[in-house]
């Protein structure tokens, strides 16, 4: 069994350290950091027509028989099962990202309906064919492809998301023509679900890094240099600077102005981060490499050509934007879920934002087919 | 980044200690704190030709690149020796396009032999629009990918509008091609 983590204490001056402490605090929590739960699990091989049916108008969840890598048994491929499981010692926020392709059995005309759409769905109902509400879970990004067209090919949704203990996560797929779809092995993209842990959230926690210390010859351990090193830089690694932010009202997005989205709920955050007026604000010292991630929804409504979803960074600098363009007379709704890296230094201020030209004023998407507008960041690098 | 040393168990009464210190506590915190990572961008707008040509988008610009994943100019991030790791990779980029067509695809390939001439190797990740309309239309996909040293990553665009189309450059995300070790 991997080791866990074990939360250094506060150390003492002029107590001496005991070699047992060196080698839990140093040598095993070290090894926690450096290998982090995680999963890359697929379904590999052509399958039967069943096993990779798409029933129309259903979430249906992808199975994965193979694993290319599991830390700690999250997945299970002995029964095709669909769910990658959070142990309880990862419980905090994973980056997740799922990769799939879908093609429809008929090519002679192009088939009906709206909406094709890949997503990552937390807690959903055991099984296939069931919509996310239906399931009791919830869709934390979803990646969407034109309306009438046959499928999407190597299509990837990605996002940041909180995990409690024990939560699992799916890969799934949407369409709501009336013929059949089939996820498929397109170009070597296998449907595939990848997480990973990035940090435990720990409410209240200021992560602060010291530095590196050199420890002198002949010397003996300090409570100060045990501190710094074991306690907080370690402790720097174990709860990085990150932080969530969510949406659960539907908002107005007037008509062809790029609009900033109201975030009203903090899921968790390390450190000081302003998560007022909408905004999450970099605390200071904590600047760095951070992934950064969206996920979006505008409804489903006619008219114009382009809805977008994006971060802006300071206000000026729209950072991440992803859109689903070029439709007129019918649309399905709007989803994005994407991830990049970006430097942000500490002041710096994110913003989620939506565009759409629809004509009129629309409303963000919140039904429980829409993944909940979420905003994160989580520190990577220096 | 200093290299990972191992780890050891500290003995009663052992000798050598503060050695150990420096190395099992100091240098494993250095390598963990600092992870390998690379983002590039480009400078200036790039042709992408019409159907199966591979539009490899060639990288101008080292937005981070203190680990030597990138040569100047070169289409492709190449992991260094010693750097083999589990990395999270993203790519976002932006294309004009207008008139006919329906299919507009970005993908991040792992070894893919583009210089051969020959299809993709081995896609890890995607995004796909598709453009009646005279729209800017950008593409973003984010993916978690085991790589070995010496593996070759580029970020390919297709599309079938009849004829070339440019890869548009702002300031800030179109286009970024970048990785992150989140585990050895």
């Amino acid at each position: 069994m991997a080791k866990l983590w074990t939360p250094p204490p506060t150390f003492v001056a002029n107590k001496r350290l005991r070699v047992g402490q060196v080698n839990t605090y140093g040598r095993d929590n070290l090894s926690v950091l450096r290998n982090p739960a995680v999963c890359l699990a697929e379904f590999f091989g052509a399958g039967t027509a069943d096993e990779l049916k798409v029933p129309a108008a259903q979430w249906f969840a992808i199975p994965l028989n193979q694993e290319r890598r599991d830390s700690a048994a999250l997945h299970n491929n002995e029964s095709n099962v669909t769910r990658i499981t959070v142990p309880p010692a990862s419980a905090g926020l994973w980056f997740w990202s799922g990769v799939a392709s879908l093609t429809s059995d008929t090519t002679a005309t192009w088939p009906d309906g709206l909406s094709r759409h890949l997503g990552i769905r937390r807690n959903g109902r055991n099984g296939a064919g069931e919509k996310a509400h239906n399931g009791g879970g919830d869709l934390v990004g979803i990646a969407s492809r034109f309306p009438s067209s046959f499928g999407f090919e190597g299509m990837t949704v990605s996002a940041l998301a909180r995990m409690a203990p024990n939560d699992f996560m799916e890969l799934v797929v949407y369409t709501d023509a009336s013929v059949d779809y089939h996820v498929t092995n397109f170009s070597g993209f296998s449907p595939e679900l990848r997480g990973v842990f990035l940090t435990e959230f720990r409410e209240g926690y200021t992560p602060v890094w010291h530095g590196l210390a050199t420890e002198s010859s002949g010397g003996v351990l300090t409570a100060g240099y045990c501190n710094d090193q074991l306690r907080d830089n370690a402790g720097w690694l174990r709860y990085r600077p990150a932080a969530l932010m969510t949406h659960t009202l539907a908002q107005s997005i007037p008509n062809n102005a790029w609009t900033s989205l109201s975030l009203n709920t903090t899921l968790g955050q390390n450190g000081t981060w302003d998560g007022t007026a909408n905004t999450l604000t970099v605390p200071s010292g904590m600047g760095g490499l951070y992934l950064i991630s969206l996920s979006a929804s505008i409804d489903a409504v006619t008219g114009g050509d382009d809805r977008r979803a994006g971060v802006i960074l300071n206000n000026t600098n729209r950072v991440l934007v992803e859109n689903f363009s070029g439709f007129s007379s019918s649309q399905a709704a709007f989803n994005c879920g994407t991830t990049r890296l970006v430097r942000l230094a500490g002041g710096d201020t994110l913003k989620a934002q939506a565009f759409q030209n629809s004509g009129s004023a629309q409303n963000t998407r919140l039904d429980t087919d829409a993944p909940m507008v979420t905003l994160g960041a989580c520190w990577m690098a220096p | 980044m200093t290299a990972w040393p191992g780890s050891k168990t500290s003995a009663y009464k052992g000798e050598g200690r503060h050695d150990d210190v420096n190395t099992y506590i100091r240098d494993a915190l250095d390598n963990l704190y600092n992870a390998p990572c690379c983002v590039l961008s480009r400078t200036s707008q790039q042709s992408l030709a019409n159907g199966f040509a591979i539009n490899a988008i060639a990288w101008t610009t080292e937005v981070e690149d203190a680990y030597g994943f990138h040569a100047a100019n070169a289409t492709d991030m190449i992991v260094p020796a010693g750097l083999d790791g589990l990395y999270v990779i993203f790519a976002i980029c932006e294309v004009a396009l207008s008139g006919n067509g329906d299919d507009l695809e970005m993908d991040i390939f792992l070894n893919d032999p583009i210089e051969a001439g020959t299809p993709p190797a081995y896609g890890i990740a995607g995004d796909t629009g598709q453009y009646p309309s005279a729209v800017a239309v950008e593409l973003a996909c984010s993916t978690l990918w085991p790589l070995a040293a010496g593996d070759r990553l580029t970020v390919e665009i297709y599309h079938n509008a009849s004829s070339a189309k440019n890869l548009l450059v702002t300031s800030d995300y179109s286009p970024r091609f970048g990785l992150v070790r989140v585990a050895p």
